[in-house]
Order: C-alpha cells, then sequence, then structure tokens
C-alpha cells in the first residue's frame, strides 16, 4: 500500500535531506514536498498525506498556525513538528494539538524517529 | 606533578577534572570541601553523586565540552550558584554564587574537562552595596536635603514633562508659587534652625495634603515653593491656593515680626494655560513669578492668579 | 574562493536558523521567559563592506562585541554583536535588574560575555553536527569599542555575516553574527558545505 509523507520546510537543503533519508528507508512512501505553511495546507487538504513533517519557523504561515488548520480536518495523519527551539510555551501548544516535538537539525536520524512515530501510531 | 597537584591543593578556588564520564579524575581540596556531605569525590560520577545538576545548563556546559570540545561560562547574574557549594559553618553555612568556567582538554585521544569555580560572593555583595548607593545618589540629587520634598532640578524636570504633555494632548495645566511672608524677618528673630523648622513644618503639611492629588510639590528656592498642577484651569488652582494659604496661617507659627500677621503667612502667584495654547516653561514660571509680585505688593497673605495668555 | 551557490547559501543559513533557534531556547531556560530569535539573511562579503553597511545605522554608537576565536577545518573569530545600548538593554531585560545603563557593572558584563558565548557556542555544535567537523576553541571575551576598531582586521579577511533579530518581553533588538576568516578557511568551509550537500543530494 502507498503511503504519502508532506515534508514541510522552507529550507530546501532541510526538505531534499528528508524526502531522500525517507524515500531510501521506504520506498513506498511518496514524498510530497512545500515550502510554508499555506503551502503546506493547500497540498495537505488535496492529498491527504498520511503523515506530516514540517517545520515551525517558516515565512507565510508557520508550522504552528498551519497544524491548527489541518488537526481538525486531518484526524489520521500522524503530525510532527521540527524546531531547534524547543521552548515549554510551545511543547504545551504542541501537546495541545497532539503533535510531536523532534528537535533540528534535520539529520537521517531525524527520519528514522519520524517513521517510527507513525507507526507506532498506526499499528 | 605531585608539585602541581599540592599547589592546586592549597589554591583558593575551585578546580576539577572531568573525564569523557563525568567522573571526577582530579579535584582540588579547597572544592572538594566546598561540596556538600560527600568526604571524598575523586573518582565519583558527577551527575550521579549530584542528580538535580541533570539537565541543568551547568550539565549542558560540560557535555558541550566533553561531546563538541566547547568551551563555557557561567556567570553569577545568570546562574547564581550552579554547584551545590557551601562556605561558613554552622548556622553560617551557606550556598555561595559562583563563577565558572568549563573548558575542554585533550590527552591523546581522550577527551577531559576543567572546571574552575571561583566564589563571588564578595563581588556580589560589593555590587548589592553599589546599587544601594547608587539609588541613594539618584534620590538625593533630585530631592531637597532640609526638607525632603522635590528639589528645583527635579521641579524643573516634572514641569518640562508635564507641559510637553499638556501641549501634545490639549490638556490645561496650573503652576502655584509662594512664599512665606517676611521670612528674613522670621530668621532673624528666632535664628536659622527656627527657620529651618519652620520650612520643614510647611514642606511637611504640603506633602501630606497634596500628593493625594497627583499634584507635585518642590522647594523652588529658599523659602519659595512651588506646586504642579496637572490637568486643572486656574479656578481649581486658585482654590487649592486658597486653601494652602488659610491651612499656612492655621499652622499657627508664631511669628511677631511680621508686617500682616501674628502668625506665619504665605503669598501665592498662579499660571494657568488652556489646553488651547502652547507654552513654554520659561513663559509659564515668568508669569506665576509676576503674580506672586503682584500678590505680595498688593499686601501679602494672598492668591493672585496671572491672566491667562491668550487673555493678556 | 567561488562565489557560494543559492544552495550553499540556503545551507548556511539553515545551519543559522537552527543554532539561534538553539540559543533561544538556552537563554529562555535560563530567564525563565520566552525567547525569540530569527535570522533574516546570511552573507558572505569582504570585511570593508560590513563596516559600510553597519556605519550609518551605528553611527558614533560603540558597539558592544563577544568573541571567541576558534579552528578546525576552518578557522578564525566569531563574533556576536549588538549596539551598546541594545547590549546594555538585553542584560538588563535577562537579569531583571533596575540599573541605569552608566552604571552596568561587573556582572553585567559577565553576563553579556555567557549570552555571547551560549550564542556562539550553539553555532559551533550546530555546525559540528551538519558538517560532520570539529573545532576547538577559547573562552568568550567581552569588547566594547568602535565598529571600525572591532571589525579592524587584516586586508583580504571575509565575513560570515548574518544580521539577527533577538525578542524579549515585547522589545525586539538587532544583532549581528561575524564569522571572520582567512581566504583559505573560506574555502574549506566551502569544501565542507560541498560534501554536505553531495549526501543530501545524490
Amino acid at each position: 500500500m502507498n503511503k504519502t509523507v508532506l515534508v514541510v520546510d522552507d529550507s530546501r537543503v532541510s526538505r531534499m535531506m528528508l524526502s531522500k533519508v525517507i524515500a531510501s528507508i521506504d520506498a513506498s512512501w511518496k514524498v510530497i514536498e512545500a515550502e510554508d505553511g499555506q503551502q503546506a495546507v493547500d497540498k495537505a487538504l488535496a492529498e491527504t498525506p498520511d503523515l506530516i513533517v514540517m517545520d515551525i519557523n517558516m515565512p507565510v504561515m508557520d508550522g504552528f498556525q498551519a497544524i491548527e488548520i489541518l488537526r481538525p480536518k486531518l484526524p489520521n495523519t500522524t503530525m510532527i513538528l521540527l524546531s531547534a527551539n524547543i521552548q515549554s510555551s510551545s511543547q504545551a501548544r504542541a501537546e495541545e494539538l497532539s503533535v510531536h516535538f523532534i528537535a533540528k537539525p534535520v539529520t537521517p536520524a531525524v527520519a528514522v524517529k519520524a517513521l517510527s512515530l507513525w507507526s507506532q501510531e498506526n499499528e | 606533578m605531585q608539585l602541581f597537584e599540592q599547589a592546586l591543593g592549597v589554591l583558593q578556588s575551585g578546580v576539577m577534572i572531568l573525564d569523557g564520564n563525568y567522573r571526577i579524575h582530579f579535584i582540588n581540596q579547597w572544592l572538594n570541601k566546598a561540596f556538600d556531605s560527600t568526604p571524598d569525590l575523586q573518582g565519583e560520577q558527577l551527575f550521579n553523586s549530584y542528580p538535580e545538576l541533570e539537565g541543568k545548563r551547568i550539565h549542558q556546559a560540560i557535555e558541550q565540552a566533553i561531546k563538541v570540545g566547547l568551551p563555557s561560562l557561567l556567570s553569577p547574574g545568570l546562574n547564581r550558584s550552579p554547584l551545590p557549594l557551601y562556605r561558613g559553618e554552622g548556622a553560617n553555612r551557606e550556598r555561595f554564587p559562583q563563577s565558572i568556567r568549563v573548558q575542554p582538554m585533550q590527552v591523546d585521544s581522550q577527551r577531559f574537562c576543567v572546571v574552575e569555580v571561583q566564589d563571588v560572593s564578595s563581588m556580589i555583595r560589593r555590587e548589592a552595596l553599589l546599587n544601594q548607593q547608587a539609588e541613594k545618589l539618584n534620590q538625593m540629587a533630585l530631592t531637597d536635603e532640609l526638607t525632603g520634598i522635590n528639589n528645583r532640578r527635579h521641579f524643573n524636570m516634572l514641569l518640562e514633562k508635564e507641559l510637553r504633555r499638556s501641549n501634545l494632548q490639549g490638556t490645561p495645566l496650573s503652576l502655584v508659587l509662594f512664599d512665606i511672608d517676611f521670612f528674613k524677618q522670621y530668621n532673624d528673630h528666632f535664628g536659622h534652625p527656627a527657620g529651618d523648622k519652620c520650612l520643614i513644618a510647611i514642606a511637611d503639611y504640603l506633602k501630606h495634603q497634596l500628593s493625594s492629588y497627583g499634584y507635585q510639590v518642590a522647594r523652588y528656592g529658599g523659602e519659595e515653593f512651588c506646586i504642579i498642577l496637572p490637568e486643572q484651569d486656574v479656578e481649581v488652582a486658585r482654590h487649592l491656593a486658597e486653601r494652602c494659604r488659610e491651612e499656612v496661617e492655621q499652622l499657627q507659627i508664631q511669628h511677631p515680626s511680621s508686617q500682616v500677621a501674628q502668625v506665619v503667612t504665605a503669598s501665592f502667584g498662579i499660571a494657568s494655560k488652556s489646553g488651547k495654547q502652547s507654552e513654554t516653561q520659561t513663559s509659564l514660571i515668568l508669569r506665576a513669578d509676576n503674580a506672586l509680585y503682584r500678590a505680595k505688593l498688593a499686601g501679602r497673605n494672598r492668591v493672585i492668579a496671572s491672566e491667562r495668555l491668550d487673555e493678556a | 574562493m567561488n562565489e557560494l551557490t543559492a544552495l550553499e547559501l540556503d545551507a548556511l543559513a539553515e545551519i543559522f536558523n537552527i543554532s539561534v533557534g538553539r540559543s533561544a531556547s538556552a537563554l529562555s531556560e535560563l530567564t525563565q521567559e520566552p525567547v525569540a530569535m530569527s535570522v533574516p539573511v546570511v552573507h558572505v562579503m569582504p570585511i570593508q563592506r560590513v563596516i559600510e553597511i553597519l556605519s550609518p545605522s551605528i553611527g558614533s554608537e560603540r558597539l558592544t562585541c563577544v568573541s571567541q576565536l576558534f579552528s578546525g577545518s576552518f578557522s578564525g573569530e566569531a563574533m556576536l554583536m549588538f549596539p551598546e545600548n541594545s547590549s546594555l538593554e538585553i542584560v538588563r531585560l535577562m537579569l531583571g535588574s533596575q540599573v541605569p545603563i552608566e552604571q552596568i557593572s561587573e556582572i553585567e558584563q559577565d553576563a553579556l560575555s555567557e549570552i555571547g558565548n551560549i550564542i556562539l557556542n550553539a553555532c559551533f555544535s550546530t555546525i559540528a553536527d551538519m558538517l560532520e567537523d570539529t573545532f576547538s576553541c577559547d573562552l568568550p571575551k567581552l569588547n566594547v569599542a568602535p565598529i571600525s576598531e572591532i571589525l579592524e582586521k587584516p586586508e583580504g579577511e571575509s565575513v560570515l555575516f548574518i544580521q539577527i533579530q533577538l525578542a524579549l518581553e515585547s522589545r525586539s533588538l538587532e544583532g549581528y553574527l561575524a564569522f571572520i576568516m582567512g581566504s583559505e578557511s573560506e574555502a574549506n568551509l566551502q569544501q565542507a558545505l560541498r560534501s554536505f550537500l553531495t549526501g543530501v543530494q545524490s
């Protein structure tokens, strides 16, 4: 069965890194990309991805705002926020929205963790 | 080698060396003694002995030194007392403020970390003292030494602020200037210490009566006082000045050499500006001073208001 | 050195975004207050150009500079700079002190060194993580001086220059990160970026 992951980051390098590592771990994942929160909302509503991995700090619309819109509309999607800056206020907000947090920088380990969070939620 | 260890042993600051597993490879006497409870820390794993340090800034700094090779500075302003270190004995025993440096050290292929600790109690105390003194000096620069109310310098600052607000927001502003009648004669009769007491009595009265209204009182010169009434027009100022005049009289301070009464009295001049016109500080003070002069000419112990600028 | 490509600049921008993100969370932990930091743009330019660009907005105000010498596959001097008044405001907001700006003391100076140390170390550790490099560096030094004096370096050195925005209690303050490197180090940095990107692209 084909699964879809939406990778959202304004940094092209981070998107490339995530896409590449996810594809190399499990080729059955179809990867789509977005550069900011607004694009992410549009693409997520059109494609209903199984997993969303999204940066917080982005222009136009940040990761939190996008997740706030998407969470009620996509209850079955696993959502993960990426940030190097995890303060207690943002942690509380993430819990409220039932999204996971992974610390940046994007490394192969981040992609592995994202996929394992998805499988935990979908066992 | 023994010589160096002995030297570190007599040092009046702390040194410890941790290995890659955070085990205390060396700790000097000063530091070991300052740590609470444990007799000898050498060989112990720091975070096993003090689990409360886990995740704290000191832990992160040590981790950064060992894993990434970066040095850190922990300043007493941002981290008052990162390690559980104590000084003094018995009831005087207290955790002391510290300044800490954490530096990586590479020996062959092994990474160590040197933690250097200083007791900065005296620096903190000196700072606190300096801060107190600075605050006192700031206060002193703005209050009149004799009466404890605002001095002329502070009055000028306050008036400037209120004038700007009045000109900007179009609100009225009034200024009352008053002078104790025949004060020179009072001093000559009773002597300067009595004169000072008289000034203090009047200042105390003003302070208690006026501060609750948000009016500012200052000693403008020798026996001259002034009151700033933000957002008040001439009628309110006249009413207030009249009340002050009565109250000064009712303080019943005997004044045998006065030519207007048996007791100390004062003469009042008022200048008000409406919200419509803007006016400079000098002009407002000159008008109040002129009104005061006319109150004296007219026989003292009375209130005279300057004509409004737009009517003059 | 060759001009950096758009992708190489993007990688640098991401490195510094992560660095200031880590710094913000460390500073917030210290002060128990939310701290926000962002990096609008990353530039590589000659040092003279940095002085030209900063001079009009700094004017005659002095700069507060925390610097650390570093060496690794590329070496040089890393600096965090704020206009003097902003630096004093930062330290006052962080320490919650009421002391007037003219009376800044040893404690405030040490605190400024530490703030600089936290931010610069976050940059080094992020570079180390992402480019798989290691650095050794000195403890921070604090210096308050006119811009021309702070950036008085040998001709031909170039600067990795990053404007940063620091938000504390509804105040937003602008500062600058500068990594001053000789041409050889600059080429080594580019090389490290390239091998990082090869790993990402393939």
